[in-house]
């Protein structure tokens, strides 16, 4: 440090002790702040980075394009709760369905088990068959460090998932998307008092 | 980057916020899919404005939320064979029930292991979640929530889209645009 500097910081010390007789303490103070401000944002960010960790997030579509448009049906449970549900048609002046609903810690916690129990994580959609003009359905899942996005035509039975070159696998999808329709149906047909379907 | 690197870090940035999982498994993480069908398209428009109960944001973000036509509870870890009227007896207790969802589980057949139930009055609502939670049945203890709460302010604020893992393209010549202004209304 040159003397000019060292000059400037005396002047500045002897000036804030002239004007603040308590400089001392409100140093201590501060620092005391600062400190205690650091460890809360520190705890806040060690709170923020496991909850990352633990996000989760699910969206399912099924439609397709044909005489009366683009129908479909999609629903999705993202970030803060949000359950988002979407049915489209133009069949005989059909509107539009665009539903949108906050659900609480419980409801998450009951559709990550059956994502769980159900054990589609474990699968993979490489031997099932593509979307084709019949339509298409798509899951997608990130559940802690896991994500899949799986996509494979519509499903009329269980003939038609025991035809298929993965019959296993398909029967999984079938029977979770079965139940997370079971489950949103519900939500949403209760909450807003319409048929979701 | 080859472009497959890329698909699989991209993700909905605002769910993330950069903690990805190192791969997307599934054919959905590729672009190759020739019926892929854009996001973009299904919610342009109206078509991306959504309706929820609590457009006013007036609401603290956490609170119970009324439904239509009563206050809807959440109950979870029922016993597999649990049927309705088990929980019908337990949960009149409380008030008068309006609705209830006992949903089945399409593999076995049995109880899925949670139910929907609807009270006309919050105060029933409260009673039930207070004196419900905890209940033996069937050897299980039962765990009842709210089922809706109040969101941000934010929850419904103008168009939104589905989000996806794929990148947005470009659809402007899309010719198969169905959507027509006819029919559609913002609920």
């Amino acid at each position: 440090m040159s003397d000019v500097d060292t000059k400037i910081e005396l002047a500045t010390d002897s000036a804030m002790d002239i004007t603040s007789p308590e400089n001392d303490n409100n140093k201590t103070t501060a620092t005391a702040t600062s400190s205690s401000e650091t460890q809360t944002t520190e705890d806040i960010l060690k709170t923020e980075t496991q909850k990352q960790k633990d996000d989760f997030y699910l969206r399912y579509y099924v439609g397709h394009k044909g005489k009366y448009g683009h129908e479909f049906l999609e629903f999705e449970f993202r970030s803060g709760n949000k359950l988002r549900y979407a049915n489209n048609s133009h069949y005989k002046s059909e509107n539009l369905i665009r539903k949108e609903v906050c659900v609480s810690d419980g409801v998450i916690s009951e559709i990550k088990k059956v994502i769980l129990d159900s054990g589609i994580m474990l699968e993979d959609d490489k031997n099932w068959p593509e979307p084709d003009v019949v339509g298409k359905q798509e899951l997608e899942i990130v559940f802690k460090d896991e994500h899949i996005s799986f996509s494979t035509t519509k499903i009329g039975s269980l003939m038609d998932v025991e035809k298929s070159d993965d019959p296993e696998g398909l029967k999984v999808m079938f029977y979770l998307i079965q139940d997370l329709k079971c489950l949103v149906f519900s939500l949403i047909g209760l909450h807003f008092k319409i048929k979701p379907i | 980057m080859t472009d497959k690197e890329e698909v699989e870090k991209i993700y909905t940035k605002d769910l993330r916020k950069g903690i990805l999982p190192s791969k997307i498994k599934g054919r959905g993480a590729n672009n190759s899919d020739s019926m892929d069908i854009d996001s973009s398209e299904r919610y342009s428009g109206k078509g991306g404005e959504f309706h929820s109960l609590n457009d006013d944001g007036g609401d603290k973000v956490g609170e119970p939320l009324k439904s239509i036509e009563g206050w809807i509870i959440f109950v979870r870890n029922i016993q597999e064979e649990v049927q309705e009227p088990d929980l019908m007896d337990i949960f009149a207790e409380y008030g008068q029930i309006k609705n209830i969802h006992l949903n089945i589980d399409r593999r076995t057949g049995f109880t899925k292991g949670y139910a929907l139930i609807e009270y006309e009055k919050r105060s029933e609502a409260e009673d039930a979640i207070k004196n419900g939670s905890g209940y033996e049945l069937a050897g299980l203890k039962l765990s009842v929530d709210w089922a809706f709460i109040t969101g941000n302010a934010s929850l419904s604020s103008g168009v939104v889209s589905f989000k996806s893992n794929r990148k947005d393209k470009n659809n402007s010549n899309n010719s198969n645009n169905y959507r027509s202004n006819k029919g559609e209304r913002r609920f």
